[in-house]
């Protein structure tokens, strides 16, 4: 009998590993830029029925599984069971913690977290991410080669991501799609700051203000004082940014911090601090410090609240957002700034003609595990063919080689 | 001449061997396909490109010291690279431009590179442009390998600009051109 028990419980506890070992857990971090589009491409790769979820919610308490910044997605993926867990750490953030493993990890929700179908399930903002694992993939706004994180820094060597594994189908460099960005002034800017040309951005962010005057050609702004705001080293949109421009990608800049009742503001629609404003104070990310105004936000759907604030004194904020963000914060009050007198629109990045735009990467380390890789790959190919926003990579007529380089024609 | 059917089985073994091998052991048959690098050898046509004059490499010091050195190995090949990537004679100037000194290769002047990161970033640009051209040295005076150091060229000086700014981008230019005008 006592024989029977144990063949049993071993058979039982046979089972359960087997049963562990067959469910997929992939987590995925980086660009938050693009987390609207990956969550939708998330949602599409679960099979039909199975798929519950959770999210959560943000400081407004206006989060959707669009622009949350973490979620958890349970179901079944070509018929195995399968988690995915995301945080959106920012481009930079991402390939620096898919790179650099096991050196580093970032907190998901944990496995126990209650799901539920569409619409799925909202978590209050502040609920605690308990499970601190190192991620599998990274989704960036930028080419690893762009990234502060790759060869050895401060003492870590960080893996070329996707050097031998890549996901068939996908063009050279793991591109899933094109990512535009535009900038944006505060609720309250002047009508007449309407554009942003390179030469601007490289002094606005270079000295962390500057004269209206230089943004509109009128003498009468020349008391009218912009501020640069925009995201921590974390972001890919940061860098695209400064590459864009001219600035550098790894260039160190002067933001200043929007206050909102004596802290960071992450909310929109109301009124800032007056001014006097401070710099971004000084920081360390996973050991990469920040001087003084070199700071910013990490999140961009944080910085994208900020912005729709309104502002006193003959002042106001410009920053930089990926292009779902633009359209939230502009939805709240913010205005679009042209680029080098361009407004965004799908034709003008199409046809070469704005060109505040990179491509997005899924990134994964060559040691990722098959059953992880699988669903990596067909994550890719979802956003690729269908979940990336327009233009598509394939109806652009118009490439450049790395982040913020010339801009040439494909045909 | 007939082979019998056990020769037949024998030599695809053989095969199935070999590809194995070359599969777990890719190194061992890269290093013996690409074999040893070869830095380019002296061209016998007249100076034409301004990579022919020698520039001063590696003569500066960057104000922020990187954390990274590259090895000598590294060093000695970007030099080695540098001192003639001129093509075989029957290269037709319409075809090629002229081969440039990338601005990865020479050390930029003081104070361009503000911060350990860009120090750290500047030095793996310099690293892997001579990494992307060594598989191709063995015969530095084919066109292949001109067109190869071209494309590194451009593709590195758009990296260099990417990385650390138009003004950067500017600067180390001319640190390039006063290099290439040394007789």
């Amino acid at each position: 009998m006592k024989l029977l028990k144990l063949m049993t419980g071993s058979i039982l506890a046979l089972a359960l590993v087997g049963a562990a070992q067959a469910q997929t857990t992939m987590r995925i971090t980086g660009s938050t830029a693009f987390r609207s589009n990956t969550h939708t491409a998330i949602q599409n790769i679960f099979d039909a029925g199975t798929l519950t979820f959770a999210y959560l919610d943000n400081a407004n308490g206006t989060a959707t599984i669009s622009n949350t910044s973490a979620a958890i997605f349970k179901g079944n993926i070509g018929g195995v069971a399968t988690t995915i867990k995301s945080h959106w750490s920012g481009s930079e953030g991402g390939i620096q913690t898919v790179a650099g493993a096991p050196n580093f990890t970032v907190s998901y929700f944990a496995d126990t977290t209650s799901t539920l179908p569409p619409p799925g399930n909202k978590l209050p903002n502040g609920t605690a991410l308990t499970d601190s694992s190192v991620p599998d993939v990274a989704m960036a706004d930028t080419f690893q080669a762009t990234s502060i994180f790759h060869g050895t820094v401060n003492g870590i060597t960080y893996a070329t991501l996707n050097k031998q594994k890549k996901t068939t189908g996908l063009p050279a460099g793991q591109i899933v799609g094109v990512v535009q960005f535009e900038f944006v002034a505060s609720n309250s800017a002047p009508g007449g700051l309407a554009n942003m040309t390179s030469q601007n951005a490289r002094d606005l962010w270079a000295n962390g203000h500057m004269a209206l005057s230089l943004l509109t050609g009128v003498s009468g702004d020349e008391s009218f004082t912009v501020y640069a705001a925009g995201r921590d080293i974390d972001s890919g949109t940061r860098l695209t940014t400064f590459a864009e421009t001219g600035l550098g990608a790894l260039a160190t800049v002067k933001q200043y911090e929007p206050l909102k009742g004596g802290v960071r503001a992450n909310t929109c629609c109301g009124a800032l601090d007056a001014p006097p404003y401070t710099l971004e104070p000084p920081a360390t990310i996973n050991g990469i410090t920040e001087p003084l105004g070199d700071g910013g936000y990490t999140s961009g759907g944080d910085l994208a609240n900020a912005i729709s604030n309104t502002t006193s004194g003959s002042t106001c904020f410009a920053t930089y957002l990926g292009l779902s963000d633009a359209g939230t914060a502009i939805g709240n009050g913010a205005h679009a700034l042209t680029y080098n007198g361009i407004p965004y629109s799908v034709t003008a990045v199409q046809e070469g003609q704005y060109t505040f735009w990179g491509y997005e990467h899924l990134f994964y380390r060559d040691t990722t595990v098959a059953k992880v890789k699988t669903v990596a790959d067909k994550l890719a190919l979802q956003i690729f063919n269908t979940d990336a926003p327009a233009p598509h990579y394939n109806d652009m007529k118009v490439t450049r080689k790395t982040d913020g380089a010339v801009v040439t024609q494909n045909f | 001449m007939s082979v019998t059917k056990l020769e037949v089985i024998l030599s695809a073994l053989l095969v199935l061997i070999v590809c194995e091998a070359g599969y777990y052991l890719p190194g061992l048959l890269a290093s013996y396909v690409q074999g040893p690098y070869i830095p380019p050898a002296a061209s016998s046509t007249p100076a034409k490109v301004i990579a022919d004059v020698r520039p001063t490499a590696f003569s500066q010091t960057a104000r922020v010291q990187p954390t990274i050195r590259l090895t000598q190995r590294e060093s000695r090949k970007v030099e080695m690279m540098l001192q003639d990537p001129t093509p075989a004679e029957d290269i037709r100037e319409e075809e090629l431009g002229e081969a440039t000194i990338p601005l990865v290769s020479l050390d930029p002047p003081d104070g361009l590179l503000t911060s350990e990161e860009q120090v750290v970033a500047f030095d793996m640009l310099r690293q892997e442009f001579a990494e992307s051209l060594s598989a191709f040295a063995q015969d530095p005076s084919t066109p292949e390998y001109r067109r190869r150091w071209e494309e590194a060229q451009q593709t590195f000086d758009e990296e260099f600009g990417v990385l650390f700014g138009v003004e950067a981008y500017n600067q180390q230019q001319n640190v390039v051109m006063r290099a290439a005008m040394q007789p």
